[in-house]
């Protein structure tokens, strides 16, 4: 009997509650504020990188194309092929990496040194390839589709992917579709 | 009766052929028509031409199979023609027109093929309207200022009594009496054209040979830049051959030819323009590669610098674009002054092989003369040209396109024309007054 009771009071004054309390409301500001926070952070806030991976080719004459060294944005990571591991070298720098190609061109002294960054970008840094070091000169990856090549060294670097792009030479991120120069 | 019961049978039957007919044609017409709102996008690259990256990009509606096959077959013969251009016209290529052309003596003569002659019959044309200031003549200069394939290794070997002994970061200025020497070899008029397309072409060195330290030095041919350019215009022929309206085609970035633009950015607008930047010859105030963006399609794009193939020493910037009338590199300063002159010089047009002329000689002529030929000539042209002056940390920008309609996206970069009421362009600026 008691129990009803007490469960029927209980009932009724849970009912003549008001639904809606004044310290309500601070909670839900709370909650949509956290939840606005948490979307610019994930949406708008992110830094849009777009590019998936640098890759880097060298062309013998005989072996042909091999892919020498390739860095993964998502992963931060990095492989270099068996056959170039003492003459690539990567280390950290502040905002990325540079990497360093060693053992290129015809009197196989060469080097190349390349820099990617974390915010999505990849340039050549130096090279000794020539006095007119063109691959030093060649724009700043960017995007998925960009190339940087070094003709004495027989270096191709190539941006590949990116966030929203599948082809290449699209730059859906930025606002150029070209650059001319 | 039975006449109007064949009449009936003759009606069904004929409406019945034709819905037939309808039932038919009709995939046929609808997969057919072009529908730039389906397109997608494919791009293929390589770096095995003109020592640099040349780009053909396609907008076709590759859900289709046969569409992907037409791509590749074009692919393939893209590649086919850049190699033949090539190996008529490169210096590296010991076999090529150009390479035998230059081992000749004086008053000797030889056939050309077809990509070399139609490419020197352009550069007449434009030689003769530009007043000499594009003249492919100036090869030796080039040579003599360490601009050739031949430096371009880490395995370079002296030559000529003229060469460095080794390439250092350093630059030594060429002698003197190689510079006025060389000089004497320069002029394209002695290069004679006869023959047609029938019978063919054959090229005459009518240019006396200059002897320098007991050395005989013979005129020479780069056609480097102007190839590149008319190779543009061969794929943009090529490109129409399979019936492409949308894309375009990339020689190393310098040289462009637009199509139409089928992104879904570009349909939805009713523009189909592509959004183009003009690189910076020079770092600005901010990152963005392109000092100017602007809508383009369906056009011939030419650039040309000092930042492109130069190297700076001492704070001075040597450019492989030679003046021919000097014998040095543009914009050597006068002793005691800063450098300056025009940095950068992009042409639209129709032809890319115009516009590789039109654009070296832009940078070669002092900017009076620049500003004059730009005012007068007939041709439908579109210009824009960065000045620069050592002394400043600002840049102006200079074009044919009405102040209203140029966005400039970097502060360091100043626009500095106005078109008068006539249509001509009037410099407003200071760097080069």
């Amino acid at each position: 009997m008691k129990n009803n009771i007490i469960n029927e009071e209980a009932i009724r004054t849970l009912k003549t509650q008001r639904s809606f309390r004044r310290g309500d409301i601070f909670v839900y500001a709370a909650l949509a504020a956290l939840i606005a926070a948490l979307f610019w952070a994930f949406v708008f806030a992110r830094p849009k990188i777009n590019l998936g991976a640098i890759n880097v080719f060298h062309d013998d004459p005989i072996i042909g194309e091999t892919l020498v060294f390739q860095y993964s944005f998502a992963s931060d990571s990095y492989t270099i092929d068996d056959a170039w591991t003492d003459r690539v070298h990567s280390i950290r720098i502040d905002g990325g990496y540079t990497v360093r190609f060693d053992g290129l061109g015809d009197s196989a002294d060469g080097f190349n040194l390349l820099t990617i960054l974390d915010s999505g970008e990849a340039f050549m840094l130096d090279a000794d390839c020539s006095r007119r070091k063109d691959c030093v000169g060649f724009a700043h990856i960017r995007h998925g589709g960009s190339v940087i090549i070094c003709v004495p060294h027989q270096l191709t670097v190539v941006g590949e992917g990116g966030v929203y792009n599948e082809e290449p030479g699209e730059d859906p991120d930025g606002d150029v579709d070209l650059v001319l120069g | 009766m039975q006449t109007g019961h064949l009449r009936r049978v003759q009606a069904a039957f004929l409406i019945g052929a034709l819905t037939l007919l309808m039932l038919f044609a009709a995939p046929a017409a609808v997969s057919d028509s072009p529908n730039p709102a389906a397109y997608t996008t494919k791009t293929k690259q390589s770096t095995a031409f003109f020592s640099t990256t040349v780009a053909l990009s396609v907008q076709d509606d590759f859900s289709k199979e046969k569409n992907v096959r037409k791509f590749e077959d074009c692919w393939q013969e893209v590649k086919d023609v850049l190699r033949d251009i090539e190996n008529a016209v490169s210096v590296s290529n010991p076999d090529s027109d150009i390479a035998l052309f230059n081992a000749l003596p004086e008053g000797g003569s030889m056939t050309i093929t077809e990509h070399t002659a139609n490419i020197l019959l352009i550069v007449k044309d434009m030689y003769a309207e530009l007043g000499g200031m594009f003249d492919p003549t100036v090869a030796p200069l080039v040579d003599l200022w360490g601009f050739t394939p031949r430096f371009n290794t880490n395995r370079y070997q002296p030559q000529y009594p003229y060469d460095p002994p080794a390439l250092t970061n350093g630059h030594t200025v060429p002698d003197e009496r190689y510079v006025g020497g060389f000089k004497r070899l320069v002029n394209f008029d002695g290069i004679i054209i006869t023959g047609d397309t029938d019978t063919g072409y054959v090229l005459w060195k009518e240019i006396p040979s200059v002897e320098i330290d007991g050395v005989l030095y013979q005129a020479q041919l780069d056609l480097g830049g102007v190839a590149k350019g008319y190779a543009a215009d061969v794929m943009r022929g090529i490109l129409d051959g399979y019936g492409y309206t949308h894309g375009y085609f990339s020689n190393g970035s310098s040289s462009m030819v637009l199509l139409r633009n089928a992104s879904p950015d570009a349909v939805a607008d009713g523009t189909k323009a592509f959004t183009l930047g003009i690189r910076k010859p020079r770092d600005g105030a901010n990152e963005q590669s392109g000092y100017t963006t602007l809508q383009i399609r369906d056009r011939a794009l030419s650039t040309s610098g000092d930042y492109d193939h130069s190297f700076t020493a001492d704070g001075i910037i040597y450019s492989h674009i030679i003046n021919p009338a000097t014998g040095f590199p543009i914009n050597m300063p006068k002793d005691g002054e800063p450098q300056k002159g025009i940095a950068m010089a992009t042409v639209f047009s129709d032809s890319a092989a115009v516009g590789e002329c039109l654009s070296t000689a832009l940078c070669v002529m002092p900017l009076n003369d620049a500003l004059d030929y730009i005012n007068s000539i007939e041709r439908d042209i579109t210009v824009y040209m960065v000045l620069y002056n050592a002394a400043y940390d600002f840049y102006e920008v200079i074009s044919s396109e009405a102040a209203e309609n140029i966005t400039i996206r970097d502060p360091a970069y100043v626009p500095a024309s106005e078109t008068d009421a006539e249509g001509n362009i009037v410099y407003t600026g200071t760097l080069l007054n």
